[in-house]
């Protein structure tokens, strides 16, 4: 089913440290639809936010080792983060929260000292990162720059299987050293929160970006929901890449482009392979998936990026349409993803 | 000791063995047994993460927002269509070799096209000590208005 008109309302905002963007086909409900978005990523956040003290996610990182009752909505988080595991082989693994703090991503990302250059030097990291040690630089994490050096080795153990969750009783409890990481789920599975309550409020067609992870929920506009995936979400739609449509479901766009800072000479990324515990070095800059919603597209290009050449052939048997683009900027198209015209 | 002494000594080992052997297969039985009524008035709960999807099926009726009760990563209903509109869509990509300010830039709908990413070594992309999120933007736009896009975020 398609809608027919032709004036789409439109709103953008910030929310979840990322940009967001809600289109509705019906433009005279655009502001009952962005109180019933903003509601739901305010409800995410507080329940979600590695960077709030007073989120939820946050109290359980702080009592690892003990069992936590908690807001149902983490627990539906938590789950889903681990179907993500289990359905990646662990490829995305929401425990990696220690391995992300040890990399620097221990603030908002935009408080962070960006990277020095491109890709090219998101290349450079040592073998000692290849195998999962970290040089966590206590002078760097204080912001300190003329002292001498301390340096601890620290050995990176994920290990989303260890992770307990007991629905009923919306209780939590990960191991001691573990600190839970939702950023690689939360984002997506929001937005289709986000876009299905809108819907199920206002009934008419609704797409819902969250950093370039979109779920589109309803009728389609006539033409459906026209995006142009590319490295980064805060391109422009010039930028290089391709136009689209879909009419519903989800599309998501994982990119080591993006989220990069500097730490001593390595520039990193919010990435990780969890087989190393370092920022994914596989053969994909830039991976786009489509799927039934925003959290599988999500999940796909996330664990696409980390898997690497195998990538393609995993994708093509779970049928998913996805496009990928190596660092040297070559293309490839999986299954159904139209091809570039 | 007399042949008579002997033939009831090796009766009556037969008959221990006998004995043994009943009470042997009895212990097992009554272990399967009393394992099937266990299981059956105490049934488990298992809390362990590997099993969330099989204790998310149980309870997904309580959530239908979650996807987590599929087991698999499923595809779109319907696979995504190319675009009609003219774009830049070379099947060799550029390097992204400049990132964009860590404070996305907020605009109307309506304006012109986003200006040129500057360069991230600028010193106006310096992090923002305290990011403040950016006024909240709503309009009515035409449906052939500039797709979202969807990159790395």
């Amino acid at each position: 089913m398609r809608a027919t008109l032709t004036r789409l309302g439109h709103a953008h905002w910030e929310a979840l440290g990322t940009s967001v963007e809600l289109l509705v086909t019906d433009g005279a409900e655009l502001s009952r639809a962005s109180e019933i978005v903003e509601s739901e990523l305010d409800a995410v956040d507080r329940a979600c936010s590695r960077f709030r003290a007073d989120s939820d996610l946050c109290r359980v990182n702080a009592q690892a080792g003990r069992t936590v009752q908690t807001d149902p909505l983490l627990i539906e988080a938590v789950e889903v983060a681990l179907r993500a595991a289990e359905l990646t082989g662990g490829d995305v693994d929401p425990t990696l929260g220690v391995a992300l703090e040890l990399a620097g991503y221990d603030r908002d990302w935009r408080l962070l000292a960006p990277a020095r250059s491109g890709v090219a030097a998101g290349r450079r990291h040592s073998d000692r990162e290849a195998r999962g040690e970290r040089r966590f630089d206590r002078q760097q994490s204080t912001g300190g720059h003329s002292a001498p050096r301390p340096r601890v080795i620290a050995s990176l153990r994920p290990g989303w299987g260890a992770v307990e969750l007991d629905r009923e009783r919306a209780t939590i409890r990960i191991p001691a050293g573990v600190k839970l990481d939702l950023g690689a789920t939360a984002k997506a599975w929001a937005a289709d929160r986000a876009s299905r309550a809108v819907e199920a409020a206002i009934g008419g067609g609704v797409l819902v970006s969250l950093g370039g992870d979109i779920s589109a929920a309803g009728p389609a506009p006539e033409r459906g929901w026209r995006i142009h995936v590319t490295d980064d979400h805060r391109s422009g739609p010039n930028a290089p890449g391709q136009t689209i449509a879909i009419t519903g479901g989800g599309l998501a766009t994982s990119s080591t482009t993006v989220r990069r800072w500097q730490r001593g000479n390595n520039t990193m990324h919010h990435i990780l392979d969890p087989a190393t515990g370092a920022p994914s070095r596989g053969r994909w800059r830039t991976v786009s998936v489509a799927a039934i919603d925003c959290a599988d597209a999500n999940v796909a290009a996330t664990a696409a990026i980390v898997r690497g050449a195998e990538a393609c052939e995993w994708l093509a048997e779970l049928d998913l349409p996805a496009r990928l683009v190596a660092h040297d900027g070559e293309v490839v198209t999986v299954g159904s993803w139209p091809g570039e015209d | 000791m007399s042949p008579k002494h002997t033939t009831a000594r090796d009766a009556a080992l037969q008959r221990l063995s006998r004995a043994n052997r009943w009470m042997v297969a009895g212990s097992l039985a009554l272990t399967a047994v009393f394992s099937e009524v266990a299981a059956s008035a105490f049934p488990g709960k298992t809390v362990k993460a590997k099993s969330a999807t099989a204790s998310h099926k149980h309870t997904s009726t309580k959530s239908k927002s979650s996807s987590g009760s599929s087991s698999a990563l499923k595809p779109p209903t319907k696979a995504p269509q190319g675009s009609t509109t003219p774009e830049v869509s070379p099947s060799q990509e550029a390097a992204p070799t400049e990132e964009h300010s860590p404070t996305p830039e907020t605009h109307h709908e309506e304006s012109a096209p986003e200006s040129v990413p500057r360069e991230e070594s600028a010193p106006a992309q310096e992090p923002t000590p305290t990011p403040e999120p950016a006024p909240k933007q709503e309009a009515p736009v035409q449906e052939s208005s500039p797709p979202v896009v969807s990159g790395g975020s």
